[in-house]
């Protein structure tokens, strides 16, 4: 079972972080843009697990390098609809951006961390396995992609007895109403 | 290594599964002195570790939670299957059934001969292989019990379904099964008028819905017409045994996180609340040991500390009647081991010969398919709901009966789902089969797809009646070894003709289903050059009649040869049958050892044959019954 931290309640925990430049909010942004759930649902106001510092943590320790060129990306964007500003990251902004991109989408979606470097060979090879770590216990109670089909993580229902036997509320209940606002 | 002076116990129980955790306490309840050996860890303490594991785990397979670790991380955290020789108590993985990896004696605990891969997997910890069961608790048909009497084919038990209907309904208490006796009376199965299950049936899922709805438009399949049932469940729809009450958590396998499933840690704890009951973890029976007078005299054990290290401590203990209940796998292995000194070559209780052969599962002939409406899966217990009607009928004169399983898991246990089809749209890769033009989205048109998907999927697993067969068997291995020293269990393994027509008629089967769905069926089928490149693949050529062409003959013209790929069920049965005479069992009806009569086998080994339901409800119902029979033996 996984228990609620304590005492990193944002966004003044992250304000005391070494985000100064900005960089937890364009993360969220350009993961909303990315993923298609809306920054809000990503980073809720009352943050109790820190996921999205997490994931920028950890991208930033794999892939410092790329990272800044991906938030430099999507500042290029301003302005800009979510759907342009994905199509930015993804199709104008070189492989490389694109394909850290790729890896931080995954993250989202499945508390996952795929080594960027082999997400192309996904694309042009036969089925094959990437290996991949999964981030921690609580990141994969709180990984999207459960969210996109409008269930829960198999192993963390927070749903009572019988509801299955129903229709879910709307997807729309689940992430929002598509990647956040302009940028 | 010390040898420690053990007291006197009324019963030596080896193995702390469901079989040994139900005995212990119907022992334990009338002041008996029993000792359980249980070879795994203490697993009734570590149910917040076990979560943390299954949530971390890379492969969420049914072993994954549990301990010792299945698999070891290396520099870069990625996990891969440990090395079997290392362990203390090693156990078979659903991760070492490939090409590369079933063979391999640093990947495979069992040394697998082939010519299939056996698929099925089992736990060796405190509460068993249970740890990681569905929690279906069907009763078997009364034609179950006497397939050789009534179609010819198979074996027939030494008890009928009269005679065990009463232990089904003990075992059903002690489980605590969800489920209602009218909707459970079928195919003959009869239950006593004022009987009702312990607690109300779970609720079926929309899946199990868009299925039923469909049903009457399939045409009957062997005369006999298709309907969705209710499937008894060892889950709790209301409050029971200070358990609370399910919350669908979709994780049945490998672990549920609140415990709503029953497991054996639940009778367990409760035997070891009994003042003449106690456990022994991390100790492995060994040997055992038989007297001169041809009766059990004790079984040797060894200890160790560490479950990557070797033997510390050894010693025997000894008692009025001994009871191996360490499944049908592990017990065959260890009454192979017990040679006594060279007095009884063959293994204890193996007189007949027949100790560890007829090794069966429930193989699986997975398919799934995309409803035409979103059907919700990924929500609910695993599955609610099956198709029963094929279980019995005149066909089993000559393909073998299945049971269908709706699965509640969209495409999980197909391809993979959730992770497979996120891939394939964020990176662009194929991997579903749902993604042919390698797209990659991103944004509305991702959310958009996936939620199409993940909402519309659904499988159904066919399981499979397997033949009671010689040649699929447990020996011992000569070569490979455990950590202890002792051989792992060596398996053969293969299909016989008339298992393997059953998942022909599986295959029309669950087409037709999907047709009658307005579904679209995503089933991958291997191809010729899968055979004997992959251990889970088979093929099955049969005539224009429907009859299965021996292999080795060439084929009559309008032949057709069939290529499938099957699962394990996690049902491990057979290798020492219950029978009517010592020349062709190894226990009789009361689960007692033709040779040694003061020595009990119990769980699905006992089974002749695997029959159509899963067999963990029978098993404790029998189980339940050896215990009143040990108890009169001790008066």
């Amino acid at each position: 079972m996984t228990t609620p931290r304590t005492g990193t309640t944002a966004p003044l925990g992250y304000a005391a972080t070494a985000d100064a430049a900005g960089d937890l909010d364009d993360f969220v942004g350009l993961s909303a843009a990315l993923t298609g759930i809306d920054g809000d649902q990503l980073r809720p106001a009352l943050d109790t697990y820190g996921t999205a510092q997490a994931y920028l943590d950890l991208t930033r320790r794999n892939e410092g390098a790329t990272l800044q060129a991906l938030l430099a990306a999507y500042r290029s964007a301003q302005g800009k609809l979510p759907p342009q500003v994905a199509t930015v990251i993804l199709e104008q902004s070189g492989d490389a951006v694109a394909c850290l991109a790729r890896s931080v989408m995954l993250l989202w979606y499945l508390a996952a961390w795929y080594d960027p470097a082999k997400l192309p060979a996904l694309r042009s090879g036969p089925p094959a396995f990437v290996p991949f770590t999964i981030v921690s216990g609580n990141a994969y109670t709180q990984s999207w992609v459960w969210s996109v089909g409008q269930t829960h993580p198999m192993g963390y229902s927070e749903w009572a007895f019988g509801y299955w036997h129903k229709d879910p509320p709307p997807l729309t209940a689940f992430i929002g109403t598509g990647g956040g606002k302009p940028k | 290594m010390t040898t420690p002076t053990n007291p006197q116990y009324d019963v030596v129980i080896v193995g702390a599964g469901i079989a040994g955790a139900l005995i212990a306490n119907e022992l334990g309840a009338k002041g008996k002195r029993v000792l359980i050996l249980e070879a795994g860890l203490d697993g009734q303490q570590s149910h917040i570790d076990d979560m943390a594991r299954f949530y971390t785990a890379q492969a969420k397979v049914p072993e994954a939670p549990y301990t010792p670790p299945i698999v070891a991380a290396d520099a870069q955290g990625y996990q891969s299957p440990s090395d079997p020789s290392s362990m203390a108590v090693g156990r078979p993985s659903t991760l070492t059934l490939t090409q590369g990896t079933w063979q391999d004696e640093t990947q495979s605990y069992l040394d697998q001969q082939g010519p299939l891969a056996f698929s099925s997997t089992y736990e060796r910890v405190g509460g068993g292989t249970m740890r990681h069961w569905l929690g279906t608790s069907l009763r078997f048909v009364p034609n179950d019990f006497r397939t050789k009497s009534v179609y010819g084919v198979q074996e027939d038990w030494p008890i009928g379904y009269p005679e065990l209907e009463p232990w089904y309904g003990a075992a059903e208490r002690a489980i605590g099964v969800s489920a209602d006796a009218d909707d459970q009376a079928y195919l003959g199965i009869t239950f006593p008028e004022t009987y009702r299950y312990p607690m109300p049936p779970i609720p079926s899922s929309l899946v199990d819905e868009a299925v039923s709805a469909a049903l009457a438009s399939v045409p009957p399949v062997d005369g006999l017409p298709l309907s969705v049932s209710n499937t008894p469940a060892g889950r709790n729809s209301i409050p029971y045994q200070d358990r609370r009450v399910c919350a669908g958590n979709t994780n049945c396998i490998p672990i549920c996180p609140i415990q709503a499933k029953y497991d054996p840690t639940v009778t367990l704890g409760d035997a070891l609340q009994h003042r003449g009951v106690s456990i022994l973890y991390q100790t492995v029976a060994s040997e055992v040991l038989v007297g001169p007078d041809g009766a059990v005299s004790g079984i040797a054990y060894l200890q160790y500390d560490d479950p990557n290290g070797p033997a510390t401590r050894q010693g025997t203990v000894t008692a009025t009647r001994y009871v191996i209940a360490g499944h049908a796998i592990e017990t065959p292995r260890l009454l192979l081991m017990s040679k006594n000194g060279g007095r009884t070559p063959n293994g204890v209780a193996n007189a007949s010969g027949h100790l560890g052969q007829h090794l069966m599962d429930h193989p699986i002939y997975l398919s799934w398919a995309l409803t035409k409406d979103p059907c919700y899966g990924y929500r609910g217990p695993l599955s609610t709901a099956g198709i029963e009607d094929l279980r019995d009928g005149e066909f089993r004169k000559r393909r073998a009966a299945f049971r269908i399983e709706i699965g509640n898991e969209g495409w999980n246990f197909a391809v993979g789902d959730p992770t497979t089809t996120t891939l394939d749209f964020i990176a662009g890769s194929n991997g579903s089969g749902l993604n042919p033009q390698r797209q990659m989205l991103a944004n509305a048109e991702l959310t958009q797809r996936m939620n199409y998907v993940l909402t519309h999927q659904f499988r159904l697993g066919f399981l499979m009646e397997q033949t009671p067969d010689d040649d699929c068997a447990v020996t011992l291995s000569p070569t490979w070894k455990d950590r202890l020293g002792l051989p792992r269990p060596r398996i053969t393994y293969n299909f016989s003709p008339y298992t393997k027509m059953g998942f022909v008629a599986a295959r029309q089967t669950g087409s037709a289903i999907y047709r009658a769905m307005g579904a679209t069926e995503y089933t991958v089928h291997p191809t010729k050059a899968d055979v004997g490149n992959d251990p889970t693949v088979f093929a099955i050529t049969y005539d224009a009649q429907g009859r299965p062409v021996p292999e080795g003959t060439t084929p009559p013209a309008g032949a057709t040869t069939e290529y499938f790929r099957f699962f394990g069920a996690g049902h491990t049965v057979g290798t020492y049958r219950m029978g009517t005479s010592a020349t062709d069992s190894v226990v009789d009806r009361q689960q007692r050892s033709w040779d040694h009569r003061n020595l009990f086998l119990v769980g699905s080994g006992v089974f002749p044959t695997v029959a159509t339901g899963n067999p963990t409800l029978t098993l404790a119902a029998l189980a339940l019954w050896a215990s009143q029979t040990i108890l009169a033996d001790l008066g």
